[in-house]
């Protein structure tokens, strides 16, 4: 397999995981390119390429997260931005989601996406993220916890839906 | 939980195509490899720079000898080095070195000082392996010179001349060495580099620093073994006669009257009590109408040399507060002068009605070395501000570098962090 079919079959679906763990289509974009640039370097020496882009994700979104946490996460600006709405269903229900998301550390929010909608299992998890598997289950109760508590509407929705 | 994933599924929807420049993976390949030739360079520059700032550091050794003349001298009061000080190195005409635990720490216990003859530079030297100075330390009469650890080095132009033995004495000229090895004794010719005499003293050892002296004019050597002495013609190559000593003690390296015409030995008068006596140089016989003063307060007394007024020039060991009276062993003795219990050393002139000190070490300083010529002569001054050239010392400098290399880092890193939103976002 080359880089190119690499690239092909899996970059959706590295951008959709970077989206759910940036909450921002462009760093989303940027943190996928970052990983791909990452694994290109190491793209002859790698067994699985999937698991370094995906473990590398990971690491790389939070890592990220650090270096930004003393920016400004918003410009302010006088003008409304016109900007059609993002494709997708159910609009409401997303923009609750990814403000819930936006108040979790990035490495719950990491393990909310593995566990939840990646569907890894908490052993998985805890591989994919270098962590024990009791950091997982630990992480994952108090991001739950976070979520009934600084996002209550959040969790009222879900409930409702589920 | 299933809300939850219907959450992140109905989000996730959201997310935007992934999509890559074209020739992106060779473009990443090429930004790797010049981003580790950058760091190589990096490197690369940080070495040399290393590299330069150490030859062309200010303060370096030898950047500012004098040439031995007026004004120097030695001073009265040691400086004691703190850890900073520099290497010794090329330091200069040197006036002392001296040792002790206010020299030496755990992680150096070879460490000892030098003071040069003028500008009061402090230095250290770092040996592995401790030589006491005055012992098996020996500065050389003018003070140019240092022998230990089987070698005897230029102070002045750092040349390193190797002595195939324990350097045990200069010669009053600072021409000559005279070594010990396994087979016995030896006179080393500095200039020609070249062992001129061999001298057997079977199993005996050579005390350092009292056992061996050399007669001026190079042509006789008085050297002490097993409690006998034995003055050794060097050319005729035989020795000259051998007398007992009778308990007393060949008195160092300038035993010698500047005539040749007697030897001191050092007797031990009474409780740290040392007495100067001389002996004729043609048999060895007491000279009872030539004694000197008593120097009381005294472990051990090595003579430097002699003034034409008579007076002699000594420096001896101060004993410590409790040390008991002990015996001296000079036949069996390794270590004399810490057998001896001395506490510090101090320079004294020897006169027929007196002794009169004129240095002594600081706290914590118990053996100490000077250079004889200064001391015959008289030429001792007051201490001034002293420079311990810590540009010159490895730890500072490596740590100035690292700080250097840290700021220019962090300012890097502040650099892109702050740069780095702009070029992404004008992107």
């Amino acid at each position: 397999m080359t880089f190119e079919d690499f690239v092909r079959g899996e970059i959706d679906a590295l951008t959709r995981t970077a989206y759910l763990l940036t909450g921002d289509r462009q760093d989303a974009e940027d943190l996928v390119q970052t990983v791909l640039a990452r694994l290109a370097v190491r793209w002859l020496r790698l067994d699985n390429p999937g698991a370094y882009a995906r473990r590398a994700l990971y690491t790389q979104s939070v890592s990220w997260w650090r270096r930004r946490r003393s920016r400004a996460a918003e410009t302010l600006t006088g003008d409304v931005p016109e900007r059609a709405a993002p494709p997708g269903g159910e609009p409401e229900l997303a923009v609750m989601m990814r403000r819930a998301l936006a108040r979790l550390t990035p490495k719950q929010r990491a393990v909310l996406v593995l566990r939840f909608y990646e569907d890894c299992t908490e052993v998985e998890t805890a591989a994919r993220l270098g962590v024990r598997v009791g950091t997982v289950k630990s992480q994952t109760r108090h991001a739950l916890e976070r979520l009934r508590m600084l996002a209550p509407e959040l969790t009222a929705e879900l409930e409702v839906r589920s | 939980m299933n809300g939850i994933r219907a959450g992140l599924r109905v989000l996730a929807e959201q997310a935007p195509r992934g999509t890559l420049p074209d020739g992106f993976y060779e473009a990443a390949r090429a930004r790797h490899r010049g981003r580790r030739a950058a760091a190589l360079a990096a490197v690369a520059v940080l070495l040399v720079m290393a590299g330069a700032g150490w030859v062309a550091r200010p303060g370096r050794d030898g950047a500012a000898v004098p040439s031995q003349g007026s004004g120097q001298g030695i001073a009265t009061r040691l400086p004691v080095p703190p850890w900073y000080t520099g290497g010794a190195g090329k330091i200069g005409v040197t006036a002392a070195i001296y040792a002790g635990p206010a020299t030496t720490n755990d992680w150096q216990e070879g460490r000892f000082a030098a003071l040069s003859a003028d500008g009061d530079r402090c230095r250290v030297f770092t040996d592995a392996i401790y030589a006491s100075p005055g012992f098996e330390a020996l500065l050389s009469p003018d003070g140019t010179r240092i022998a230990r650890d089987g070698a005897v080095t230029s102070l002045v132009t750092g040349r390193r001349t190797t002595v195939p033995g324990e350097v045990r004495a200069f010669s009053p000229d600072g021409t000559l060495v005279v070594f010990q090895d396994s087979t016995g004794a030896g006179v080393f010719d500095l200039a020609r580099r070249t062992v001129t005499a061999r001298v057997d003293t079977g199993d005996g050892w050579l005390v350092p620093g009292f056992a061996v002296a050399v007669a001026p004019g190079n042509d006789r050597v008085a050297f002490m073994v097993d409690g006998r002495l034995t003055v050794y013609d060097l050319r005729a190559a035989r020795p000259a006669y051998t007398v007992p000593l009778d308990g007393a003690a060949l008195a160092g390296a300038g035993a010698w009257l500047p005539d040749g015409s007697a030897f001191a030995t050092a007797v031990r008068t009474g409780a740290d009590t040392w007495t100067v006596v001389l002996r004729r140089a043609t048999d060895g016989a007491v000279l009872d109408d030539h004694r000197l003063a008593p120097v009381p307060d005294a472990r051990y007394l090595r003579l430097l040399g002699w003034r034409a007024d008579g007076t002699a020039v000594a420096v001896v060991g101060v004993p410590g507060a409790r040390t008991e009276p002990v015996e001296a062993s000079w036949r069996e003795a390794w270590f004399p002068y810490r057998d001896l219990g001395s506490a510090g050393a101090k320079v004294v002139e020897i006169g027929p009605g007196g002794s009169r000190e004129v240095l002594r070490t600081p706290a914590e300083v118990h053996e100490l070395d000077v250079a004889a010529d200064f001391a015959v002569a008289g030429a001792f001054r007051p201490p001034g501000d002293p420079g311990f050239g810590a540009t010159s010392n490895p730890v500072v400098f490596l740590g100035s570098m690292c700080g250097f290399v840290a700021a220019a880092m962090l300012a890097a890193a502040v650099r892109r962090r702050t740069a780095r939103p702009d070029r992404r976002r004008g992107a």
